[in-house]
């Protein structure tokens, strides 16, 4: 009889429960919103932590474009200075040629008559118009100084008695910055007696050229006036010569600006190499790649030690000051031995894991007794570090400072607990059971990790190889439960075409 | 509740695994009368028993899409409902386990009352009950676990779990007749 009551009763409770209508759905679906609605929420957040570190990085690339445009400008009008220096002088140059060559005009006029060429812009010309065969003397240290300068011009001498390796040009006023002024006077006079047929070339680039010409021509007539017998100069052979040039010159020899000139000349030939070392120091950008060891730690957690990977570039904003930002992938894991983690999202884990096992709840009604959570995560993090280096030209030593951003490409949360299976009369088992929550790409986190590091290089060798020390200090919760953890270790970089220090 | 005309109940779980806000509502306007006569029956009052519902419908929603469409979705929500609602009288079992089995004793029945039980009958005769004993007879004689699932369940061996049922009934079947007596 008690079992028909118990039958009954139970048929009576289902059919009465199975078919159970309950008219307050709308109400509850309210009441379920209030807890459930957090995706909807999520999203625009989401959206706009990318649509932030977009800006961002759009941000600091303009700030980087706009620098290196600034540089460059920088850089091309120093060039600029320099160029018309380099051009006057040519013009010098070719003027003088011109007015030289006019000059050799007169004194290469035949063979019978040995020219004597006296060229000065301060009318200190020797002039020896009766003796054919003395060489031509050169007072002006700045015909030297071209002469070495621009190295094409010769200056050839119908002198048939000159002493060897004797130096014919007499130098009263010898700049002591050139150098080369005793080579000059060498090649003068080692120039082998060529004969009267032997044009004359004589290069005054310190001279301007209507003084030049002005001089000339008073040589010229004096020349004339000295030896009428001499014609105009009928065979005269010049080279790189441009005429026109000379229009363009002023009017006043100035022996001190030729002199400078011409170690502006020489400066300028010995710096271009450096130029080019120095251009390559000077770039605006600078690639690396790098490998990091560190360990992981976070409160409750044991350390445990990663590695990560990644590449990095370094944008310099001033002299001492770079911003260097890029792109690692790097594993993270940590391990909780005694307890969760603490928020309330990782703690909950236990219950939500269990609700997605395959079509039916784990007994977490079971009094499960925690054992150990993990947490494992590959990340992708994306740093925007300041870097001050301390002396750029001698050393890589560096401080960095940033924050970090990114997301992670997997997530897995695994919790272990062991089911006790108490019996009231006594003993006791206990069976392992692990939960694993696995996600991807669960969200952007900006700016969630302060960046603190320094570094020291050496040349390997066009490149540099630096070790730098980092720590990487939490200030809010990553991933999907949001833990809170950070990093410390070593990373190994690697900078391609790093400048010579 | 129906779904909506044309709308099959395949379809909107499968819109819901993609997330769909509407159909998610859908899914638990439909079920909600299900959910909570089983939630009902476990907990101590209406409050309760719409918060377990709500928490086991969050879930749904976020294992969704583990689930296998070749099992009944009821099935499915049963289960989740069922655990929902005992987790959150997690204390109340715990210490319901330490209480001394009473000594209820043998009673005739009065068949005439039971078939004119209605759901608030029912739910008062239950919650006359002790907790473990209210668990594993829902557990047991409504929901279908046997003894040795109830003991892994609620970390009990299952010859306890066969005591409390037979407490809980021997109880139930006290009540009836005292309600027959009641009234008649």
């Amino acid at each position: 009889m008690d079992d028909q009551l118990d039958n009954d009763l139970k048929n009576r409770i289902r059919e009465v429960f199975d078919n159970y209508e309950d008219t307050t759905a709308d109400e509850g679906w309210l009441l379920l919103r209030e807890k459930f609605p957090e995706e909807e929420k999520k999203r625009p957040m989401v959206w706009l932590w990318w649509a932030s570190t977009a800006a961002g990085l759009l941000l600091f690339l303009a700030i980087g474009v706009w620098m290196l445009n600034n540089k460059q400008k920088a850089n091309s009008t120093n060039t600029a200075v320099i160029k018309p220096v380099k051009q006057n002088t040519r013009h010098q140059q070719a003027v003088q040629i011109d007015s030289v060559s006019r000059i050799a005009a007169n004194t290469g006029s035949g063979n019978s008559n040995s020219a004597d060429t006296t060229i000065s812009a301060q009318n200190n010309i020797a002039q020896n118009q009766n003796n054919p065969r003395k060489k031509p003397t050169i007072n002006n240290p700045a015909v030297n100084a071209a002469a070495v300068g621009q190295n094409n011009v010769a200056v050839f001498t119908p002198s048939t008695k000159i002493p060897v390796n004797a130096p014919a040009v007499k130098q009263p006023q010898v700049n002591p910055n050139n150098r080369t002024n005793s080579t000059v006077n060498q090649l003068a006079a080692q120039q082998p007696a060529a004969g009267n047929k032997q044009p004359v070339i004589v290069a005054t680039p310190g001279t301007k050229a209507d003084s030049i010409k002005t001089v000339v021509t008073n040589a010229g007539k004096q020349q004339y006036a000295a030896n009428p017998v001499v014609a105009p100069a009928t065979k005269t052979t010049t080279t790189n010569v441009t005429p026109n040039a000379a229009n363009q010159q002023p009017t006043q020899a100035k022996p001190s600006s030729a002199n400078a000139m011409a170690t502006m000349l020489a400066a300028d030939n010995l710096q271009t190499p450096k130029a080019k070392d120095k251009a390559a120091d000077d770039k605006k950008v600078k690639f690396g790649i790098y490998a990091a060891t560190f360990f992981n730690y976070a409160k409750g957690s044991a350390n445990q030690v990663n590695a990560g990977a990644g590449f990095t570039s370094d944008i310099r904003l001033s002299k001492n000051l770079k911003l260097s930002t890029g792109v690692a992938l790097a594993q993270n894991t940590l391990k909780y031995n005694s307890s969760v983690p603490p928020n309330p999202s990782a703690a909950n884990a236990v219950t939500f894991a269990a609700a997605a096992q395959d079509n039916k709840l784990v007994p977490a009604s079971s009094f499960p007794v925690f054992k150990n959570y993990n947490a494992s995560l590959v990340g992708l993090d994306v740093p925007i570090n300041l870097k001050y280096e301390f002396n750029p030209e001698k050393t890589d030593a560096y401080f960095s400072a940033g924050l970090s951003s990114g997301t992670f490409i997997n997530e897995a949360y695994t919790t272990s607990y062991g089911i006790p299976h108490n019996s009231l009369l006594g003993g006791a088992t206990q069976q392992t059971s692990e939960e694993t929550n696995r996600q991807s790409f669960n969200g952007f986190y900006f700016a969630r990790t302060l960046n603190l590091s320094v570094g020291v290089g050496t040349a390997l060798g066009k490149n540099r190889l630096i070790i730098e020390p980092f720590l990487k200090y939490p200030l809010q919760g990553m991933g999907a439960q949001q833990i809170k953890f950070g990093a410390g270790g070593l990373n190994l970089k690697f900078n391609f075409a790093g400048g010579k220090r | 509740m129906h779904p909506p005309k044309g709308i099959t109940e395949e379809e909107i779980i499968s819109q819901c695994k993609k997330g769909s806000l509407k159909y998610q509502e859908m899914l638990y306007k439909q079920f909600y009368g299900y959910a909570m006569g089983i939630s009902l029956r476990y907990s101590l009052n209406r409050d309760d028993a719409l918060e377990a519902v709500n928490d086991a419908f969050i879930k749904v929603f976020n294992a969704v899409h583990n689930y296998n469409t070749d099992k009944p979705f009821k099935a499915w929500l049963r289960t989740i409902v069922v655990n929902t609602a005992i987790d959150r009288r997690r204390k109340d079992l715990k210490f319901q386990l330490n209480v001394e089995l009473d000594n209820a004793a043998p009673i005739s029945s009065n068949m005439g009352t039971v078939d004119n039980l209605n759901a608030q009958d029912i739910l008062k005769m239950m919650n006359e009950l002790p907790a473990i004993q209210l668990t594993i007879f829902n557990m047991y004689e409504i929901d279908g676990y046997n003894h040795d699932e109830i003991g892994n369940m609620l970390a009990i061996p299952a010859s306890s779990s066969r005591v409390y049922l037979s407490r809980a009934k021997e109880r139930l079947r006290k009540i009836l007749r005292q309600e027959a007596q009641n009234h008649g």
